[in-house]
């Protein structure tokens, strides 16, 4: 069987075909819970901005016009609303409980390994350091990918690029030291 | 050169090509101290940790909770319309109701034209039947 382009699907879907639609979202689920669990966590908000990305990529299928690729729009869409997550936890922060931070803290006893330990590193990390490092180093995209992801220049990916990389070597190296 | 220089060439290789100056530096430094190259190293190893090394995923069937979610939404909108509609009805309701009680307490008259605010035939008034010289028709018959 011939798998149809995005751009089919697309087309389909927008007739209101939700089988069409689904297969969009199981095409782009891996991706999307990608960029979204890491900038997030592995937390139950995360599955919730999950939902709502492939959401609003249906609301707003008249307006793709296809300048960019299908998985480029949704990614978008997946990327600015773990920001608004993050600008929202920040906000409930002030009012209820100092950390809010989406990776698990691990408690004396459990000591984190160290994947673990560089993921709540990057979780730290400021909203727009954290999206380069999600994009760039956790999934894999190129500096002109990440650059046309986040809609910035080349130059401003590198340098929060090389700053986060910075950040994360004071922050394990006295992790490692404590 | 110095380290924090060495260690911004390093991470900028990383990511991009350097020119053939600032790769001979980078090369220099390297070769000339061992623990700045042994530093450095660990920038890759981070790297290499965060890489994902296996497709993530959300919870099982969640393609179909989305697509029940959209449909759920559409009948909500649906809902959402009616109500608008309702809503505005009744407010266009009252506002015909207001309009016809003025209607009827300046114009003092109930027909359909005073409603629709079309212009009623001007008719005799009191002041013209006053007003009215009898006097001339008498003379005429005359």
């Amino acid at each position: 069987m011939i798998q149809q382009s995005d751009e089919d699907l697309v087309n389909v879907s927008r007739s209101g075909n939700m089988g069409a639609f689904k297969v969009l979202v199981e095409r782009h689920e891996s991706k999307v819970a990608g960029v979204v669990k890491s900038m997030l966590g592995d937390t139950p908000e995360a599955s919730d901005v999950g939902q709502e990305t492939f959401i609003r990529f249906y609301e707003s299928m008249d307006k793709f016009k296809g300048d960019s690729s299908v998985s480029t729009y949704i990614i978008r869409i997946a990327i600015n609303l773990s920001l608004n997550e993050i600008k929202r936890r920040k906000r409930k922060s002030i009012f209820f409980r100092p950390l809010e931070e989406g990776h698990q803290v691990n408690t004396p006893d459990s000591q984190p390994d160290t994947k673990e330990m560089v993921m709540m590193e990057v979780s730290k990390l400021e909203p727009e350091f954290r999206a380069v490092v999600t994009l760039r180093l956790i999934e894999g995209y190129s500096t002109e990918e990440t650059a046309s992801l986040l809609e910035i220049p080349l130059g401003t990916v590198l340098s929060r690029l090389s700053r986060a990389q910075k950040k994360l070597k004071i922050a394990l190296t006295k992790r490692i030291e404590q | 050169m110095k380290t924090e220089k060495a260690e911004d060439l390093f991470i900028r290789s990383l990511d991009q090509s350097l020119s053939k100056t600032e790769n001979e530096l980078l090369k220099n430094s390297l070769d000339a101290d061992p623990l700045l190259k042994e530093q450095l190293q660990k920038f890759i190893t981070t790297r290499e940790t965060l890489k994902r090394k296996q497709p993530a995923s959300f919870d099982p069937y969640f393609a179909q909770k989305v697509v029940n979610k959209i449909q759920q939404a559409g009948k909500e909108i649906d809902r959402q319309i009616v109500f608008f509609f309702k809503r505005y009805q009744l407010a266009a309701a009252g506002v015909v109701i207001a309009l016809l009680a003025l209607n009827i307490i300046y114009a003092e008259t109930f027909s359909i034209p005073s409603i629709l605010g079309v212009e009623e035939p001007t008719t005799t008034t009191t002041d013209d039947i006053i007003t009215f010289d009898y006097s001339e028709l008498l003379t005429d018959d005359l």
